[in-house]
């Protein structure tokens, strides 16, 4: 029997690998597709935690989870629309597809 | 049999997903995302998520990744101008302490957690009798947030001077 710490480590790993993207890649697709794999991780975790939390007095489990998770896949979807709309906005107006370039906001 | 099938569908999540942000070409980057995302979907299989891990298939793997593949290919980026992880100290910093602060939360979990999986089957049903009664004002909040979505990237991707 798998404990949930198993899953949990799993979700925390593979969260920290899209973070490590997100700071490492210079490609704005590639953050996007880093942050994607971040939704996922956190997805994982749900969907683990609500298959080890205790059931109710009546001994029946909610999937309010699961159903959390497809709220978080339907934002996902909606969040990549736009964001890759973005992107080839980007490319089209500067030419470039690199965060480095992109600075006329900072400081 | 559980165990196995964890094993080797996290090892294979990991895997893929380190080839995913480390790749150069951000086409193979897209390929083995959709891959860890199959993997994923194997893990909600072992934790009875069914419906989860189709849903996971369909639109993460199908419609999400073909868009990213999609604009990867309509930009088609000069192979001069790839380039992988590039490895900053203070972002290894950051994401060790990211790491090490979530296993340190991780341990204690608090009450409602149960050491061994409950009976939950996450069946189209089931699901589908949380989502229709208790969560259906965020149902349709979802949709309007969909619209706004398609909304928006029409806006943004119309071609300025084009206007009628």
């Amino acid at each position: 029997m798998i404990a949930i710490g198993h899953w949990l480590a799993l979700s925390a790993m593979v969260f920290t690998l899209g973070l490590c993207g997100v700071m490492m890649r210079r490609n704005v697709i590639l953050v996007m597709m880093s942050i994607e794999i971040m939704l996922n991780a956190a997805n994982l975790a749900l969907v683990a935690f609500n298959k080890y939390q205790l059931p109710a007095a009546d001994g029946t489990v909610a999937p309010d989870g699961q159903v959390l998770v497809f709220f978080t896949i339907a934002v996902a979807a909606a969040e990549v629309a736009v964001a890759l709309a973005i992107a080839m906005l980007l490319f089209r107006r500067l030419d470039t597809v690199s965060v480095d370039d992109v600075a006329n906001l900072r400081w | 049999m559980h165990a196995l099938a964890f094993y080797a569908l996290a090892g294979l999540m990991v895997l893929f997903t380190l080839l995913t942000i480390a790749s150069r070409n951000p086409v193979y980057s897209a390929i083995f995302m959709i891959l860890s995302f199959a993997a994923t979907a194997g893990l909600f299989v072992v934790l009875d998520a069914y419906l989860i891990a189709v849903v996971e298939v369909l639109v993460y793997a199908g419609a999400i990744m073909v868009l990213f593949l999609f604009v990867i290919m309509l930009i088609n980026l000069r192979p001069e101008e790839q380039e992988g992880l590039r490895l900053n100290p203070l972002a290894i910093v950051a994401a060790g302490t990211f790491l090490a602060l979530v296993s340190r939360a991780l341990n204690d979990l608090g009450p409602g957690v149960g050491s061994s999986p409950n009976a939950l089957q996450g069946s189209p049903g089931v699901l589908a009798e949380t989502l229709f009664r208790r969560y259906v004002v965020p149902f349709e909040a979802v949709s309007l947030l969909l619209l706004a979505a398609i909304l928006g990237t029409v806006v943004l991707a119309r071609r300025q001077g084009s206007e009628t």
